[in-house]
């Protein structure tokens, strides 16, 4: 009876720690430091599933969004998607400005302004949103960034802060 | 009858003679220098008077009864001139003596002037005497008259304790000063903004000293401003240790003394260093030209990183990385306003506390800042006009910043961008409404050397001003 109740402690415990582990998210350094990483290594299958993992099981958390709004753009040329998620996070700081830093919220507003424009301009040029996930191909990008350069979205994921947008439905 | 007759001539005769032997006519002889109070105590002869180094002074000799005369001295340091001007000295050397010099000359009693020149300065007070004598009649009835030849040795104005400087400045001279050499602006006594007063002694030093005192309570010598702002005033004028004080207005005040013994007038050359000229009117209208230019040069480097590389018209991102690295780079090494404001007085700014000089200190209001602040406060609001925003901006100046000096930005440099900023965010508001005198007291910085300055409330003026705007390519690879 008692090394029963031993083993269901410890199997309780283990299933304790792994749903708390499954509920809380990697740190904002520790999403910029991968996605920077794998960027930096050329990984971009093992920047997909990283982003894509961390959004389906955040999808509320601010680094979260953010990666997956960078990897909507790099990896697959959806401007648009990419935008919509930007917009998510400043609407929920909008909705609780004090959770967010002024300068994170400082460069959203640059992102997404200059996303707007970016649109703009290719839409005036004749490129559709299909034209630009055709056309999307990470290494390309990567290989004209070089070896000393990040993209702008990756370093805002330092500055991303550490909590979800839940307050944008409040 | 007839020997009385003779008897009573005789009489008469001798009667005559023993009063013209003991009462004969008195004969007196003058000498006189001229503009000289010769009061009863007998001033002419002690202390007598002074003579500058190198000039002459009048003095007239005569008798009451016409004859014979001498004008006799032993001074070597001293020569005797019969013309104000020119002309050999009296007597010749030849017709010296070891003794000393002596000068015959026929006296009436219309004075006859000499002219004593000072050949070299004097030992002593009162120390060269001439004598003037009457030579046809004895006793010599004479006259004596005492000089002490003094020369200005140097002007000293000196800014006291605890920020002790001098400067000493050449007699009987003017001193040019201007405010546009850095090197070699000529002779001044600077007084900072910073110092804790702003007063200057300024004292005439002769070459004897121990004289200093009789020289100052006989002689008028007189103080004066020249030129110079309408500012500060003497203590006294006519003492040869005077000060000026309190002047609160920068630029160069130019301060004469005469000596009092017509001479040429010194000068003396106190400088309240001032920043360049009023930039806020400039300011103002160079912040619209930046409100125009920046989304204009963006849309250019936009169309040129284009042409350059046609790819970028089918790649956004690639587009984006490189307008951001052109910018980055073209802003940060290019964006260099060239401001040189100069008043029309030409006095702003004075150039020789401004080490720094690729920009110069510069006025806002009555606020000396540093130029290089300006140019920061223009790069935020071109950055802004560009689209960038404020912590990016921010970042970006540390990261410039960093690479340049392995320094973060100062805080003077990042309240620039902040003041950019401002004139971005309030733009239907006027500059001058914007830009109050705290704000712009903010962008000074520690590390540079504004407290020195004296701000100048003229704005730039003249032909001598420049302003040149940066000139930022589109690419990197023009």
């Amino acid at each position: 009876m008692s090394r029963f109740t031993t083993i269901s402690v410890l199997v309780f415990t283990v299933f304790i720690t792994s749903c708390l582990q499954a509920q809380m998210p990697p740190s904002p350094v520790e999403v910029a430091n991968t996605v920077s990483n794998l960027w930096m290594k050329r990984d971009f299958t093992g920047m997909s599933f990283f982003v894509t993992n961390i959004y389906m099981t955040h999808s509320n958390y601010v680094p979260a969004i953010m990666a997956a709004s960078f990897h909507d753009s790099y990896f697959n040329g959806d401007y648009a998607i990419s935008h919509k998620k930007l917009l998510r996070v400043r609407d929920g700081a909008t909705n609780w400005p004090s959770g967010y830093a002024h300068d994170f919220l400082d460069v959203l507003g640059g992102q997404i302004k200059r996303s707007e424009d970016s649109l703009r301009f290719f839409l005036k040029l004749g490129m559709s949103e299909d034209d630009h996930r055709r056309r999307a191909n990470p290494n390309i990008i990567r290989n004209y960034y070089g070896d000393d350069k990040l993209p702008l979205p990756i370093y805002y994921l330092f500055w991303a802060p550490n909590t979800n947008v839940w307050h944008e439905s409040n | 009858m007839k020997r009385t007759l003779i008897l009573i001539m005789t009489l008469a005769l001798t009667t005559w003679s023993l009063r013209a032997g003991v009462n004969p006519q008195i004969t007196e002889a003058y000498m006189n220098i001229v503009g000289f109070t010769d009061d009863p105590d007998g001033k002419e002869a002690s202390p007598g008077d002074f003579i500058a180094l190198g000039s002459r002074k009048e003095i007239k000799c005569w008798v009451n009864v016409a004859g014979r005369a001498s004008l006799s001295w032993v001074s070597t340091k001293i020569e005797v001139y019969d013309s104000a001007t020119g002309g050999t000295p009296l007597p010749t050397k030849t017709a010296s003596s070891s003794a000393g010099y002596k000068y015959e000359f026929d006296a009436t009693t219309t004075p006859r002037s000499f002219f004593i020149k000072g050949v070299d300065v004097s030992d002593g007070l009162a120390e060269e005497t001439l004598l003037f004598e009457a030579l046809h009649v004895e006793p010599y009835p004479h006259d004596i008259v005492a000089f002490t030849v003094v020369r200005l040795d140097s002007i000293w104005a000196i800014k006291p304790d605890p920020n002790e400087r001098m400067e000493s400045f050449p007699p009987h001279v003017s001193v040019n000063c201007s405010a546009f050499s850095i090197v070699n602006p000529g002779r001044h006594l600077p007084v900072f903004r910073n110092d804790s007063n702003h007063d200057s002694v300024l004292a005439a030093l002769m070459m004897t000293p121990d004289m200093f005192d009789t020289y100052d309570a006989n002689v008028s010598v007189t103080w004066r401003k020249i030129s110079g702002p309408d500012s500060g005033d003497f203590n006294e004028t006519d003492k040869m240790l005077v000060r000026y004080e309190n002047p609160t207005i920068g630029g160069i005040y130019k301060l004469g003394f005469d000596f009092g013994l017509g001479t040429p007038e010194s000068q003396v050359n106190i400088v309240l260093p001032l920043a360049g000229a009023n930039m806020m009117t400039w300011l103002g209208s160079e912040r619209r030209y930046i409100e125009d230019y920046a989304p204009q040069h963006k849309a250019e480097t936009r169309a040129d990183c284009i042409e350059m590389n046609p790819l970028l018209a089918v790649e956004p991102l690639l587009l984006e990385l490189e307008m951001t690295v052109s910018f980055a780079n073209l802003s940060a090494y290019d964006f260099d306003y060239s401001m040189y404001p100069v008043n029309a007085s030409r006095q702003a700014p004075f150039q020789r506390y401004a080490a720094n000089n690729f920009y110069w200190y510069v006025t806002l209001r009555d606020v000396v800042v540093h130029g290089s602040k300006i140019n920061n406060m223009l790069w935020g609001l071109f950055s802004r006009g560009w689209g960038w925003t404020e912590a990016e901006i921010r970042a970006g100046a540390h990261l410039n910043q960093l690479a340049r000096t392995l320094r973060m930005d100062g805080v003077g440099s990042q309240n620039a961008l902040g003041l950019g900023f401002e004139l971005h965010t309030r733009s239907s508001e006027l500059t001058s409404d914007i830009l109050t005198e705290s704000l712009i007291t903010s962008i000074q910085d520690p590390a540079l050397d504004e407290e020195i300055f004296w701000p100048c409330s003229d704005p730039a003026d003249g032909n001598e001003n420049s302003f040149v705007r940066p000139s930022l390519r589109t690419t990197q690879y023009d």
